[in-house]
């Protein structure tokens, strides 16, 4: 709660101080807020360890900093000063724009911490309309225009389908908070029975949520709105918005309704799981521009955190978090050097060309990135993929085949950003401030210290 | 105890820094700071020495987790019982003594820092191995002793040979740890554990098929095999002489190899369990003896003939180990460190004196020019030959003792085998240093004694080579300090407080015959070398079985006929015909099934909001429709 | 029902009854039958009146004002900008108002609590305002 205090005063803040003076101050500004809240999370309310859903804070507070929430929090505003700190400049300047990205990450972070599906609801507008300002920034760019318009009819459109879907849960089980949800859940998971207000909702509610992680069949907005945004707004959906959906996605599905889950959703969801892995993937293999082709990943890596899921809490929420921090450094690291090498204007693979040779260091973490998204072991990308993979083993077979076919696809397109990046000649090449150099340091110790030590990682969650 | 880290991470800093700052340091004083982040070590591993000394209770320390996968956990933990302390100290003292060594051999070479950063990097490895606590650990040291092996064998990169010797061990090296890794995969599954605690208790093993134990035994000593160089996987280890020296006496005499012992004495109750196993490991030991003692006869090369006698001498522990006499071979291993390192260290320096001369038909009376190196050397070849009294007598005969008890004839032609090794050392060193000097006149002038950061280590590890017997003597000789080494280990292993013990006469029956067989060999010696002052011949001159022998009993050449070309002609084969037109053409064909799919899907992906709409409700009635349905 | 008597001595009785009763679809059978109903009357007066009646088409028909004045120009005719940031603002405090209602009702129950919570609201409102204000969102001449 007091981080999230302190990044909403913070973009107030920064909103005023943007008035008079350009944007450059008020991004140091910004994120001097954020790093303020991620010392604040530790000391935010603490929970137990959320794997046997804490009842008791449900009726009485709408949002809940348990374990599970101070965690995504955590990654997310982590997320948020690599992109306020790397995407500088990237963007139309004013600083009304950090201002709404940080109004959007409350949002997020709000989704992390319901317990209420009004919060939930609220995080997910928080997270959204500041985002269609965001997605159209680039006001006198035409595809920029196209990907607002485009983003902000789809996501109304699921918004109105997620709130009727807590309209009928509201109906089934008499209550918007985790407790009467919970309860109906637990009910109808001994039961053995299926309600149809309560399946219905919880369809709904999952299609409006999996709409905001770009799971198949609610994906198709994804490509055309990255594309056409503004990188630091591509970054940015790319990284917050997914982990925020997926943290509201743990927290509403195995947390809360949990014990539902043989009866309403599980089969759905590897269904949808499995149906994105492959979509993402194949999707991604003609791509010619790296933003479409950053998005078809970002569809496959989706459908692999929903794995998350489908597993125990206790080991999905590892598994996920694991993958969330690897997904959001890799991820950084990529779209901030193809933000440098596209200043040009060409945003196609052959961007990349000649970095291996112009700057050995820049290709080095390019492919140190796409090692982990592709799933390379003593990576980050792989300790995630092998904690989901492992857990979904025993009760997902099939899911998991998909999933590694998925990731045996997904190796062509990663490396031929690497085979341009190393092999081809060309005139590439990244100058990087000491801030840049700093923070991309910090996301490749990330990747390498997840990759190599999972069990000590895991072990901070503990504290 | 915060030491158990120390211990480890001194040498990691060692490597760090001589690593990354050794270019801008002066060379004396990277090679100094590598040094004493091993002293560190050495003086950190004697204080826990000393601790275990009166209370035998094993030290463990768990950091982290590994490994977490539902039930099964593996820790980064170090433990010290008594069994690793002595193997600390091993490789930390000798250790020490080799980097101080290196500082006078290596001043001239380029690459001084990297060596004394792989040098810090290798103990640091080892360390690993031997403290972990679990199959893991050992696993990472033992995978990191043989990175590291490759990296100082190939050190000389610029010379082909050579990369290729440091490219032979690693290839020859990762089949035996290809077995090892089986053999843990195994352990794990049968055991669900990694831990030696759990893994290595007797109340556990009884649960077990005594065919599973039999095969994780056996897939544990070929990893041993390829670290410690026995039949077949031996021909690295000549090879490996291609290193600098001091890497030759650290990592392939004293340390790295004898890594495949440990983990034979470590995991002894598994071959407590086995028989088929022990005897696989007492045959496989006993034939490598012989026949690296036979080649070393021949060879003219003074590190390969020391190389061979290193892989001779290991068969010898592997033997003691196949009898179940694991504190003796943990004793050979001791002593074999001590002299071994000398008598590399002592080649090192004539090979120094002499500007990278190795073959010792150039040598020859060099007793007067380097004093200090032909003393030391001469007792350290009467160390390894088992003179009497010599530490290498000592622990010779205990093994032979056990032999005894296990087999007659095994013990038959394990003293010849012994006697063999008194032949070619004593060649090496007559040959080395009688006679006259038959170099070049260059070398003649320049012939000096080393200086003194050479000889120091020389002498002290002369001294250890000659009562390094004290360790375990036998009760023959006195009472008191009797099986040292047997009551300082019996606790770690498990062993009776007082060995089983032959009977008096007996034992002095066998210490006569040994004696005897020695003494014969001297003869052999005097009359061939030093009465008849006979210079081995020239490569074209030798005949029959020496030219076998000379040539390793054609071993590589076997090797190559039997293995490497037919993997090569069916490597071709299935190249051309299997890989390119159908794995490939099937590969290629899923590739371009998924490529036609992602132009089928880019259809759909037609940039209009309206058909995504259509695509999204048609999504929901599905999902909707399927949740009501069911 | 036999679920329903196992469970009838169980405390929260209430509740499982309510549950089961709405996991049968045949309850919705009303609700079908008035919506097919109701579909039925449409399509079928409109589907009757498009067959039966006559049907003339002249060109002046086709024009979509028929009150006697030429069309000018086209319907969709572009708005400045300004007119839906004033709306937009206007809802804004419209809806503030709204809230300020049920406080009013609940004034003395909420106590200091809800003092503070509702001044919360206004001030970040104000901020808001305030920021538009600034900003030169106001100015109708620019």
């Amino acid at each position: 709660m007091k981080s999230l205090l302190i990044i909403f005063i913070g973009a107030i803040v920064v909103l005023f101080t943007g008035i008079k003076k350009p944007e450059k101050k008020s991004i140091g500004l910004a994120i001097a807020f954020l790093v303020m809240a991620l010392a604040l999370i530790p000391f935010d309310m603490m929970g137990k360890l959320p794997w046997n859903f804490e009842i008791k804070y449900a009726p009485i507070n709408m949002v809940a900093f348990d374990i599970s929430a101070r965690a995504f929090s955590g990654v997310l505003i982590l997320g948020t000063i690599f992109i306020l700190g790397l995407f500088s400049g990237s963007d139309r300047k004013g600083s009304d724009l950090i201002g709404l990205v940080m109004f959007s990450l409350c949002g997020a972070i709000l989704m992390t911490s319901f317990t209420n599906l009004i919060m939930m609801f609220l995080g997910i507008e928080a997270l959204s309309i500041p985002l269609y300002v965001l997605a159209g920034s680039k006001k006198s760019d035409l595809r920029s225009n196209e990907a607002a318009i485009k983003y902000f009819l789809m996501g109304a459109f699921s918004t109105a389908i997620f709130l009727m879907g807590c309209a009928f849960l509201y109906g089934s089980s008499k209550g918007f908070d985790a407790f009467s949800l919970h309860d109906m859940s637990a009910f109808v998971g001994h039961n053995h029975m299926s309600p149809p207000l309560f399946t219905v909702g919880i369809s709904l509610v999952l299609i409006g949520l999996a709409f905001k992680v770009s799971a198949f069949p609610f994906h198709f907005w994804s490509p055309d709105v990255y594309e056409g945004s503004p990188n630091r707004t591509t970054v940015f959906m790319a990284v917050i918005v997914k982990i925020a959906a997926i943290a509201a996605f743990y927290r509403f599905f195995p947390l809360i309704i949990g014990e539902a889950q043989a009866v309403t959703w599980g089969t759905i969801l590897a269904c949808i799981s499995a149906c994105t892995i492959l979509v993402g993937n194949i999707g991604a293999l003609r791509q010619k521009s790296v933003k479409r082709l950053l998005a078809y990943s970002g569809i496959a890596q989706a459908g692999y955190l929903l794995m998350g899921i489908l597993i125990a809490p206790e080991k999905g929420f590892q598994a996920l978090w694991i993958y969330s921090l690897g997904y959001v450094s890799a991820n950084v690291i990529v779209f901030y050097l193809f933000n440098k090498v596209s200043a040009g204007g060409d945003e196609t693979f052959a961007a990349f060309r000649g970095l291996g040779r112009n700057n050995k260091g820049a290709a080095l973490v390019l492919c140190l990135s796409m090692l982990s998204l592709a799933g390379i072991p003593l990576t980050a990308g792989f300790a995630g993929k092998y904690l989901l993979f492992s857990s979904a083993f025993s009760d997902y077979i099939y899911l998991v085949i998909i999933a590694l076919i998925g990731s045996a696809i997904s190796i062509g397109y990663y490396f031929r950003i690497f085979k341009e990046a190393i092999l081809m000649d060309g005139e590439a090449r990244v100058q990087m401030r000491i801030v840049d150099i700093l923070l991309l340091g910090l996301a490749v110790t990330m990747i390498l210290g997840v990759g190599i030590l999972p069990g000590f990682v895991i072990q901070i969650l503990q504290f | 105890m915060e030491n158990l880290l120390w211990i480890i991470l001194s040498p990691l800093a060692g490597f760090a820094i001589s690593g990354l700052a050794g270019k801008y340091l002066p060379k004396g004083t990277t090679g100094w700071i590598a040094s004493l982040a091993v002293l560190v070590s050495f003086v950190l591993s004697f204080s826990l020495f000393n601790g275990l000394l009166s209370n035998p209770a094993a030290i463990k320390k768990e950091y982290f987790t590994f490994i977490g996968s539902g039930n099964f956990h593996v820790n980064f933990a170090l433990s010290v019982d008594r069994l690793t302390a002595m193997m600390m100290l091993i490789v930390t003292g000798i250790g020490f003594l080799i980097h101080v060594y290196s500082i006078s051999y290596m001043h001239s070479d380029e690459g001084f820092y990297k060596f004394f950063a792989f040098l810090n990097l290798f103990i640091f490895n080892m360390l690993i191995l031997i403290m972990g606590s679990n199959f893991l650990m050992l696993f990472f040291g033992w995978e990191g002793v043989g990175l590291c092996s490759y990296l100082l064998i190939g050190f000389w990169y610029q010379n082909e040979a050579y990369g290729k010797a440091a490219r032979k061990a690693f290839v020859m090296n990762r089949i035996g740890d290809l077995g090892l890794l089986i053999g843990i995969f195994l352990i794990a599954w049968q055991f669900g554990s990694l831990d030696y605690d759990k893994v290595l208790d007797p109340a556990k093993l009884v649960a077990i098929a005594p065919g599973m134990i039999t095969a994780i035994c056996v897939l544990l000593f070929i990893g041993a095999m390829g670290k410690s160089a026995q039949i077949p996987l031996y021909t690295w280890l000549p090879d490996a002489m291609a290193g600098p020296t001091p890497v030759s006496a650290l990592i392939h005499a004293a340390t790295m190899v004898t890594a495949g012992i440990y983990l034979v004495v470590r995991t002894h109750v598994l071959f407590d369990m086995s028989v088929f196993a022990r005897e696989f490991v007492l045959i496989i030991g006993l034939c490598t003896s012989i026949l690296a003692a036979l080649i070393g006869l021949k060879q003219n090369d003074i590190k390969k003939v020391l190389a061979y006698s290193t892989v001779s001498q290991l068969g010898f522990m592997f033997i003691a180990l196949g009898s179940q006499a694991y504190v003796a071979a943990m004793f050979h291993l001791t002593t074999h460190a001590f002299f071994k390192a000398l008598l590399f260290l002592g080649s090192g320096s004539v090979i120094h004196a002499l500007d990278g001369e190795q073959d010792i038909r150039k040598m020859g009376g060099l007793r007067k020019a380097m004093p200090i190196t032909f003393w030391t050397f001469l007792l350290g070849t009467l160390a390894i030959c088992g003179f009497p009294y010599f530490s290498g007598f000592f622990s010779k005969d205990e093994i032979l003792a056990e032999v005894y008890k296990h087999n007659v004839v095994l013990w038959a032609l394990c003293v010849g085998s012994a006697g063999l090794t008194c032949i070619y050392m004593l060649r090496v060193l007559i040959v080395t240093f009688w006679g006259t000097f038959r170099g070049s006149e260059e070398q003649k002038h320049h012939l000096h004694e080393s200086p003194a950061l050479i000889t120091i280590p020389l002498v002290i590890l002369a001294v250890l080579s000659v009562f390094g017997g004290i360790l375990n003597l036998p009760p023959l000789l006195s009472d008191s300090i009797a099986h040292g080494m047997h009551h300082f280990l019996s606790p770690a292993l498990n062993l009776a407080e007082v060995p089983e013990e032959l009977s008096p006469l007996s034992q002095l029956n066998l210490v006569v015959v040994t004696v005897v067989v020695l003494a014969l060999a001297f003869w052999y010696v005097r009359h061939k070398y030093i009465a008849k002052q006979v210079v081995p011949e020239t490569d074209d001159a030798m005949s029959g079985m020496g030219k076998v022998m000379a040539n390793k009993f054609y071993v590589d050449e076997i090797f190559d006929a039997s293995l490497v070309e037919p993997i090569e002609k069916t490597s071709d084969f299935t190249y051309k015909w299997l890989d390119r037109k159908w794995i490939d053409g099937l590969v290629n064909s899923f590739g371009k099934i998924a490529n036609a799919m992602s132009n089928l899907y880019g259809k759909m992906q037609n940039g209009n909001l309206e058909y995504y709409l259509l695509y999204m409700v048609a999504g929901i009635i599905l999902i909707v429709g399927y949740n009501l349905m069911k | 029902m036999d679920l329903l008597a196992a469970e009838s001595n169980n405390p929260n009785h209430e509740f499982i009854t309510f549950a089961i009763g709405m996991s049968s679809p045949v309850n919705y059978l009303p609700i079908v039958i008035q919506s097919a109903v109701a579909i039925g009357f449409v399509a079928l007066a409109l589907g009757a009146s498009h067959l039966l009646g006559p049907k003339r088409k002249t060109a002046q028909k086709e024009e979509s004002f028929e009150c006697g004045i030429e069309i000018q120009g086209n319907a969709r005719y572009p708005i400045s900008i300004k007119y839906f940031l004033t709306a937009i603002l206007f809802v804004l405090f419209d809806v503030e108002i709204i809230f300020f209602y049920p406080y009013a009702v609940n004034f003395k129950e909420m106590g200091i609590e809800g003092f503070i919570a509702v001044l919360a609201f206004v001030g970040i409102f104000m901020a808001g305002f305030i920021y538009v204000w600034k900003k030169g969102g106001l100015e109708w001449e620019k």
